[in-house]
């Protein structure tokens, strides 16, 4: 299985990503309301507390079937907001990929999950030791992705 | 949160026909969102 949520490398996109959403593209604001800057910063601090979060926070949504089905439906309403927007920035596409991926892995039942998360629906085959392992790259992956979508939402921004 | 009403933000934004207050709501949607996945995880 291609391993894109590799640990090392996605925590370094993480900070990235962030360091760059939050210090490098300036607002445009006389062009925006002071309301969306606001919401945009509120986002940001959303972002950056979940590609902070550790392996021992997944432990206990791993071990509980309702846990993993809750989550497994908002990575599915995520995904979804990326697929909608992916034919104008490609590059959620791959993002959207990951966020199925890790959505069927937590909840084998979720087919929409499972038909968009192709490169990843063998895990939701796996046995639980197997997903514990997965943790560090899924926790990477949710940074990845969320800040991946808004940073690609702030370029739409500064375009339009 | 409802569902439909994200993802029909997000198709105005795709069709770029979302107004500067549908904008914004979409990003605290968004922010909604990300926090109750954040709140999934933590407690």
């Amino acid at each position: 299985m291609e391993n894109f949520l590799n640990k090392q490398n996605s925590e370094e996109l993480v900070i990235n990503s962030t360091e760059k959403t939050l210090e490098g593209e300036n607002f445009h604001e006389e062009e925006i309301s002071q309301e969306r800057v606001d919401a945009l910063k509120n986002a940001e601090q959303e972002i950056q507390e979940i590609a902070q979060l550790t392996e021992n926070d997944l432990v206990e949504v791993i071990d509980s079937p309702e846990k993993k089905k809750a989550l497994s439906e908002k990575l599915t309403l995520l995904a979804k907001v990326g697929d909608v927007l992916k034919e104008q920035w490609p590059a959620i596409a791959a993002s959207v990929v990951a966020l199925a991926g890790i959505a069927v892995s937590l909840d084998a039942g979720n087919d929409w999950a499972a038909q968009h998360g192709t490169q990843l629906v063998d895990s939701a085959y796996m046995g639980v030791e197997k997903i514990t392992s997965m943790i560090g790259g899924v926790v990477s992956g949710f940074g990845i992705v969320a800040t991946g979508l808004l940073y690609s939402y702030r370029k739409f921004e500064k375009t339009n | 949160m409802e569902q439909e009403k994200i993802l029909e933000l997000a198709e105005k934004i795709k069709n770029q026909t979302a107004s500067e207050e549908e904008l914004t709501q979409f990003t605290k949607e968004l922010t909604e969102l990300l926090g109750g996945i954040k709140k999934d995880i933590t407690k």
